[in-house]
């Protein structure tokens, strides 16, 4: 079953004077319901804004997104986002901030409350539930953004490189953490990146964007089964194969990359 | 915050040398002594204490409405876009014109009694809370507002739960500015207009040449002032302990 169709689907914003950037064209993409599909490109190439439109935040100005085969036309219960930059209310508490999303949904409060913890306890902050957000790390604060997106229980993640403000090691567990989460959920989850490595590593599939303005210009499927294993995946030759074939596809077309 | 040796140090020095001043020309300079005499004797016959309590009382009350009146104006244009665009230039020059050009108009309007007071006070205040309110409910949207979108909270849950206490640290530096402005207010406006009270105190002490009473009664207001601005400071850390004071 396809959770998310993107039928050529593009945006291009308009600046002050009415300057015109297309941030995306000619967008093709369907995510499988249940699928962990990664968008990887150069920094400007349009994923947040795929991601955004993907979410509904932002509309687009051609084509059209369905999902569950219904035109989207706004943010909707079935769909959460994970922020770069966390986006956490710092003035709440961990728990004050995964309950937050459930306010105006969950009319009682004890349940608003169970079914946050159930969240916290999954993204292992159950300790930290009554501290701010500036008394965690990076990646407990992020762990927050997670608990907070799965709390509404919704159809489809959508992460914008959720770990590209983290360290490296606390990043690579982060990204353990996630894979056993989606296999525990069963949730699809798009995966928004510019880090190959962390891209195969997650994904069942992997959409390459080209710059500016964004097109698919390659998806590559990664044929390792889950749940996967950190030295297994990294250290097998199709693992560098990909990232070889994924790696020529984008030195071709930008320089703009870093890993 | 605790005095610190080397301040208690520089107080005392301070104190020494104006007692020293006093030892010439007490008429002009007075002395801690002189004005602690004098303090005394203001307490003790004086009507000192109720005079602070009315100016006080007035203070609050008029301090209350305006910021009151002052954030929701300034959460009104930082939300809405077109009320920024109608009305802020006006607030604009309305903090600009000297409060003393509008007393003659507060006059006509009040009288010189208690009313005038409480004008004066909200309207050498309400316009100090404005701008830090709106600037706090911009910056509020602008950093929560696509949070609250993707997560479908809006009307008076965003209101409630997501606009006003990101405003919250801004709010809170506009508050100890305005309570500050206000009990200037307050006793300019007593003393303008003669209504009984700290700025009446000074007033008939300058009148008198009384330089002992025109310390004395300064130093209370002085006292009065910095009790206020403490307690509000106090306030406000308690009510954005979650984050860093802003300054505006
Ligand atoms: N709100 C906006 N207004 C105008 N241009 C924008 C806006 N947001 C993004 N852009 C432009 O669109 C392009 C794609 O941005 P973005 O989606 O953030 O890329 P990425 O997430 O891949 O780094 C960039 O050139 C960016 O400058
Ligand atoms: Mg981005």
């Amino acid at each position: 079953m396809t959770a998310i169709e993107v039928d050529d689907v593009g945006k291009s914003y308009t600046g002050k004077g009415g300057k015109r950037t297309d941030a995306l064209s000619g967008i093709r993409l369907s995510v499988p319901s249940g699928g962990f599909v990664s968008l990887l490109g150069p920094s400007g190439c349009g994923k947040t804004t795929l991601l955004k439109c993907l979410d509904g935040l932002i509309p687009v100005t051609e084509g059209e997104i369905r999902v569950g085969g219904v035109p989207i036309t706004g943010p909707g219960r079935d769909r959460a986002f994970v922020f770069q930059d966390f986006r956490l209310l710092p003035w709440r508490t961990v728990l004050g901030n995964v309950v937050f999303p459930l306010e105006g949904v969950v009319s009682s409060r004890a349940e608003r409350e169970a079914t946050a913890r159930r969240y916290i306890e999954m993204v292992g902050l159950s300790d930290f539930e009554r501290h701010h957000p500036h008394e965690l790390s990076g990646g407990m604060q992020q762990r927050v953004g997670i608990a907070r997106a799965l709390a509404v229980d919704p159809d489809i993640l959508l992460m914008d490189e959720p770990f590209g403000a983290l360290d490296a090691q606390t990043r690579e567990l982060m990204q353990i953490e996630l894979l056993r989460i989606w296999e525990l959920t069963g949730k699809t989850v798009v995966f928004v990146t510019h880090s190959v490595d962390e891209a195969l590593f997650l994904s069942q599939r992997v959409a390459v964007l080209s710059a500016r303005p964004g097109r698919i210009a390659a998806e590559f499927e990664v044929p390792f089964a889950h749940p996967r294993q950190e030295h297994t995946v990294r250290g097998d030759s199709r693992f560098t194969d990909l990232r070889h074939d994924i790696w020529r596809l984008l030195k071709g077309d930008t320089h703009a990359f870093s890993e | 915050m605790t005095p610190s040796p080397r301040s208690l140090a520089g107080v005392a020095l301070a104190l020494a040398g104006w007692q020293l001043a006093g030892t010439f020309r007490p008429d002009f300079t007075s002395s801690p002594t002189l004005v602690a005499t004098e303090l005394v004797r203001l307490a003790r016959e004086g009507d000192l204490l109720p005079l602070v309590a009315g100016t006080v009382a007035t203070l609050l009350a008029g301090w209350t409405v305006a910021v009151t009146l002052g954030t929701l104006t300034g959460f009104l244009i930082g939300r809405y876009r077109l009320l920024a665009v109608a009305f802020e230039p006006y607030l604009v020059a309305l903090y600009s014109v000297p409060l003393i050009a509008m007393v003659p108009l507060m006059v006509i309007w009040f009288g010189i009694g208690e009313g005038f007071l409480l004008a004066t006070v909200v309207l050498a205040t309400a316009i100090t809370m404005v701008f830090p309110a709106a600037t706090g409910t911009r910056e509020s949207m602008r950093a929560y507002g696509e949070l609250a979108r993707a997560y479908q909270v809006s009307g008076h849950r965003l209101l409630l739960r997501v606009v006003l206490p990101g405003a919250l640290p801004y709010v809170v530096a506009g508050l100890r500015i305005s309570v500050q402005r206000a009990l200037m207010a307050v006793v300019v406006g007593q003393f303008l207009v003669g209504h009984p009270g700290l700025g009446t105190l000074i007033g008939d002490a300058r009148a008198r040449l009384d330089a002992d009473e025109v310390f004395a009664v300064a130093l209370v207001a002085l006292a009065v002032g910095a009790l206020l601005t403490t307690l509000v400071g106090w306030a406000g850390r308690r009510l954005s302990a979650w984050r860093p004071e802003v300054s505006t």
